[in-house]
């Protein structure tokens, strides 16, 4: 726990004297309010602004994102030398593993509530739905620890920023549009199957329209789990190949 | 203490480290000596804890580096090849993170003093990024004892920089000897001549000579060398002192010649053969046996 | 220094890369093994496979036999086993969260209108769908290629089935795997329509199946379509045939049979009825009718006929009356003829013998009167003329003129009026036999002028819709514009209270469109959302850079 804290206040401090990581923060707010400000201009006196607009769009931005946010964090101490500075302290893998993840989900975390601008504006202006957004962003932020869990795994995986960069994207491509394969199946039964074990399949049919369910929870605390298990087996193994 | 007993490390089918035993003690700065490729790292690298063996025996501190992984792992300070940066912390608090890491009591004091020791407190804030080389060595230094671990295990600590730090370096590495047990690799002889008090060499994965420096001479089959110059022909030079009784080998060495007799008595045999010959004897010395002869001589055989 | 040593280290090699061949090949045969056997069961393929797998790990095992040996045995072997074990047992315990947690169906309802909670109207329709003997059934067609849409309307349909005890079902069912039962439903697929409410046969089939539209009232659509279902077969509305009447079975452009499926989709019976027969047989018009409807008659009635009505009128009956204009001796509703002046004595609605030409406010031509003004405070006119949605407008083609009493002997009023420079013209034949018509001052009236009426006994419970035209009820006319089907249905609504039972009261919603933001306030925006706040992270991210270059 408390080489987690250390390792997980270092990373995060990386991250606040960086200047790409508030490149990509400006990035971030630039894309998500040209969606905004968009939207803002074809709903006036006609309807309602879409209130999980800004975490649908995170839902395909994250995509993308998540691996360049992690692919540096394991793959860079690999390069760099550090990681076997950490392994031969007397620090548990799973605080290194662990700390690099919150450290990236926190990172995340303030950027979701940067966007939150969007929702004050809103309310200034209009009678937004503020429960069907809460529900939305509490799934976009799990949406992202879980595609940021897989971005680790990548990066734990490969001394090669751009091939676990490369990897993660594709795995996180499948789990999202998983469901495409789903469309080419004959059975509609399969195709439910399929949908359900996407990231798409937990966040459109509640996230997205206004209610939290509690496997979607599941799913996601499940994908993260796994994958950050995972990551530490794969960063334990230099210990026993 | 290091105590290592018939380690042996396999990667696949090629084995690095072929049966080696040594060991290390308190006070002591042992070097481990071979060209690359010899299995050094290697060595380093599983005594640190960051691989396993493949099997064989290796305590350090009197910990199993296997079993007791994280209480060896605590005694350790180490000094990688590659000195591990984060470039864009400050000196300071990539030292403090370290120190943090492996428990160190009072942290932030011993940061300051280690700091201090290595003559890095005026640059405590500058970014590790804008430090030069042997700054940088200083740092991996810094980081490897600031958690005062009762051994030390540097990697080619001197590779790559330049030859005045390099001196400071050293003189680092030997100050901080006492009741510590340190050991380094290197492939610079004349260093390890220096620091070292015991020796042993690598090669190809095992170990091909020990002891310190006296008495693996004595190891050796006895040799003495002596140089002469004269000024006369070269050939006619050349020739004469082959015909030396006791002469093993005589090889020319600038203007002189570098001459490997059985014993001493060949200093004698060289002055009767200048008098009888009535040379102009310019120069004429001995030729400590030096390291890197015996490094030749155990690494070629 | 390194003397190298070819022999020995080429051996090694070649071994080495022997083994590495065959436990790749075995490695791959294994896993297209396992998949095989689970796609195909036992087959020539997975056969080849086991041997590929055999042969590979084989040589793999001979060429390498001390990696063959550390891989069962040893620190190595443990361990990954170990990792791979207590990996898939995590996964084992995540996949059993996962379904205990789904079968606990815990669901929460973020939304501020909580659209996902049905409303008091909604539950008490569930309630009384609940108490009937029939099952109900929501049949929804979904292809795999529309899983996700499913899975979303998936979310409303489970409201309907755990607030009915079970008595409303969804079924899901796959066009194409399933032809067969999509056939029935291939107009309403092609038409967009996918979602189906029926009551369930012994055979499994739907009757009184209703189309639902889904659209983004989710809850509206279902529970209106339910509620529909529910009061299906208890409204029968009867039309008269025996006046020369537009017909309900005829489906040409002159026919009715397009009003006919818009009752009969919405639960209720069409029945036809003849006043000559009845008059003859001296019968009465069937208690069971909600209404009755006298579409375009051709002459006028007679004393019996009128009697007929009288009494059903009397009984708290409800008629709707489409005349028209015709150049004929025989005309239905004249000046002078004796249902004319029964409506006008009991009830204060009577038509005139003058067409309606409204130059300011036509179609077509000034004939083609569009509904100028309407009365929306009352349920017939209340859908009618909506902002900004012209097609909830009326047209007649060719209306007389209703006068309506303003000292009624009973409650009446007027719907649906002309603009004020309308007139009504009076000389027929000119109108008809030139199509020409111009206003003469002694002879035409002045408007405004009113097309629809309605007239209310309180004490009788009887119910008046007088219209004016009668060819707005055709199949060519109904639904162009779309408001003049409105108005029949509004009608037949309120006369049979139909729209009572079954009115879906739309609950509001907190969420408003956004109010009117002026230009200024969307610059502001734009400026706070798209320059200042990213603008400040580069201005950051500029200054931390520029520091460390100075370090």
């Amino acid at each position: 726990m408390r080489a987690t804290w250390l390792v997980f206040r270092r990373e995060l401090g990386q991250y606040f004297t960086s200047p790409l990581a508030y490149l990509i923060a400006a990035g971030f707010l630039l894309l998500t309010g040209v969606t905004f400000n968009n939207d803002l201009a074809f709903s006036i006196g006609y309807r309602p602004v879409e209130p999980a607009l800004i975490p649908n769009q995170l839902a395909t931005v994250m995509i993308l994102f998540a691996p360049l946010l992690t692919m540096r964090l394991l793959a860079e101490e690999q390069r760099e030398g550090t990681l076997e500075l950490l392994l031969t302290s007397p620090i548990t893998d799973t605080a290194i593993v662990l700390g690099k993840f919150l450290s990236a989900w926190t990172y995340y975390s303030i950027l979701l509530a940067l966007t939150l601008i969007y929702q004050i504006i809103l309310v200034q202006i209009a009678f937004p739905d503020l429960g069907h957004t809460a529900g939305a962003y509490i799934g976009i932020w799990l949406y992202g620890g879980a595609a940021l869990a897989v971005g680790i795994l990548f990066s734990a995986l490969t001394e090669n920023q751009i091939l676990s960069a490369f990897l993660a994207t594709t795995t996180l491509l499948l789990l999202y549009f998983g469901d495409g394969l789903g469309q080419i199946v004959a059975s509609a039964e399969l195709a439910q199957i399929i949908f359900n074990l996407t990231l798409r399949g937990h966040f459109i049919p509640s996230f997205a329209i206004g209610l939290v369910r509690g496997e979607d929870i599941v799913y996601f605390a499940g994908i993260i789990t796994l994958c950050l298990f995972i990551a530490i087996q794969i960063v334990n193994s230099r210990r026993w190949r | 203490m290091i105590e290592v007993k018939n380690l042996v490390k396999r990667y696949g089918g090629f084995i690095a480290v072929n049966h080696i035993s040594f060991d290390a003690h308190p006070g002591e700065i042992v070097g481990l000596l071979g060209p690359n490729g010899a299995g050094k790292t290697t060595t380093m690298r599983i005594l640190t804890g960051y691989m396993p063996p493949t099997s064989g025996e290796v305590k350090v501190a009197g910990f199993d580096v296997l079993n007791d992984s994280m209480a060896a792992r605590q005694r350790v300070g180490y000094l990688p090849e590659r000195v591990p940066l984060y470039p864009d912390m400050s000196v300071e608090a990539y030292v403090l993170y370290w120190a943090r890491l492996r428990r160190t009591p009072n942290a932030r004091q011993r940061t300051q003093q280690v700091l201090e020791q290595f003559n890095l407190l005026d640059r405590r804030k500058k970014l590790v990024r804008s430090l030069s080389k042997g700054l940088r060595q200083r740092l991996g230094l810094a980081q490897a004892i600031v958690h005062d671990p009762p051994v030390l295990i540097l990697d080619e600590p001197t590779i790559g920089i330049d030859p005045k730090q390099v001196v400071e370096v050293r003189e680092v590495i030997r100050n901080l000897k006492t009741q510590r047990t340190i050991l380094f690799s290197s492939h610079i002889l004349s260093e390890v001549e220096q620091l070292c008090d015991r020796v042993v060499i690598l090669d190809k994965g095992r170990v091909v000579g020990a002891g310190t420096r006296e008495i693996l001479s004595q190891q050796l089959q006895a040799e003495v060398k002596f140089y002469v110059a004269v000024n006369a022909d070269v050939d006619h030079v050349h020739q004469l002192l082959l015909e030396l009784p006791g002469v093993i080998n005589v090889s020319s060495e600038g203007p002189g010649f570098v001459i490997t007799a059985a014993d001493e008595t060949i200093r004698q045999h060289i002055m009767s053969a200048i008098t009888i010959n009535q040379l102009d004897l310019l120069e004429l010395r001995p030729i400590d046996t030096r390291l890197e002869d015996i490094f030749m001589q155990r690494v070629e055989s | 220094m390194n003397a190298p040593q070819p022999e020995q280290r080429s051996i090694r090699i070649t071994r080495g890369q022997i083994g590495q061949t065959g436990l790749l090949i075995g490695g791959t045969s294994m896993i297209g093994l396992v998949l095989a056997l689970l796609w195909q069961g036992v087959s020539t393929l997975t056969i080849t496979l086991l041997a590929t797998t055999i042969t590979g790990l084989a040589t793999w095992a001979l060429a390498l036999p001390r990696e063959f040996r550390s891989l069962l045995t040893g620190r190595q072997a443990r361990q990954s086993t170990l990792a791979i074990l207590s990996t898939l047992i995590l996964l084992a315990i995540v996949v059993a969260t996962y379904v205990i947690v789904l079968r606990a169906n815990i669901i929460a309802d973020m939304t501020v209108d909580e659209r996902f909670t049905l409303s008091e109207q909604s539950q008490s329709i569930l309630r009384a769908a609940a108490l009937s003997n029939r099952e109900i059934e929501i049949r929804a067609f979904y292809t795999p290629q529309n899983i996700d849409q499913r899975e979303i309307d998936d979310q409303y349909f489970q409201l309907y089935e755990a607030g009915s005890d079970g008595r409303v079902r969804i079924r899901y069912v796959d066009p194409q795997a399933e032809p067969g039962l999509a056939a029935p439903y291939t107009d309403a697929l092609a038409q967009g329509i996918y979602v189906f409410m029926g009551y369930v046969n012994d055979d499994g089939n739907l009757t009184s199946v209703l189309p639902v539209a889904m659209s983004g009232r989710q809850e509206e659509d279902i529970s209106q379509a339910l509620a529909i279902l529910l009061a299906s077969g208890q409204f029968t509305v009867y039309f008269e045939r025996s006046l020369e009447t537009l017909d309900p079975l005829n489906t040409q452009q002159q026919g009715m049979s397009t009003i006919r499926r818009l009752m009969e989709q919405n639960g209720i019976i069409v029945q036809p009825l003849e006043l000559a027969v009845l008059a003859t047989s001296n019968e009465q018009i069937p208690r069971n009718a909600a209404a009755l409807v006298i579409a375009r008659p051709r002459r006028q009635l007679e004393t019996a006929e009128i009697a007929i009505l009288a009494n059903y009128l009397q009984r708290g009956g409800a008629l709707f009356i489409a005349g028209d204009a015709f150049l004929s001796d025989d005309l239905f509703m004249g000046n002078d003829s004796a249902f004319n002046e029964f409506m006008w004595e009991n009830y204060g609605l009577r038509l005139t013998e003058a067409i309606i030409v409204d130059p300011a406010s036509s179609g077509e031509t000034q004939l083609d009167i569009l509904s100028a003004q309407v009365f929306t405070n009352n349920a017939i006119g209340a859908n009618l003329n909506l902002p900004e949605q012209p097609d909830t407008g009326v047209v007649f083609h060719i209306a007389r003129a209703i006068e309506v009493d303003d000292t009624p002997p009973v409650q009446n009023g007027r719907v649906i009026m002309s603009s004020p420079s309308a007139w009504g013209e009076r000389n027929w034949t000119r109108l008809f036999q030139q199509n020409d018509y111009s206003f003469e001052e002694d002879i035409d009236v002045a408007g405004p002028l009113t097309s629809l009426a309605w007239a209310f006994d309180e004490d009788t419970g009887a119910k008046i819709v007088l219209v004016g035209d009668g060819e707005f009820l055709t199949n060519g006319r109904v639904q162009s514009p779309q408001g003049n089907s409105i108005v029949f249905m509004d009608s037949i609504g309120w006369m049979t209270g139909f729209t009572e039972e079954v009115r879906f009261e739309p609950r509001g919603f907190t969420t408003t469109p956004l109010l009117f933001v002026g230009g200024q306030q969307l610059d502001v925006i734009a400026f706070i959302t798209l320059i200042l706040m990213p603008g400040t992270m580069l201005v950051i991210s500029t200054g931390i850079w520029l520091r460390r270059m100075r370090t």
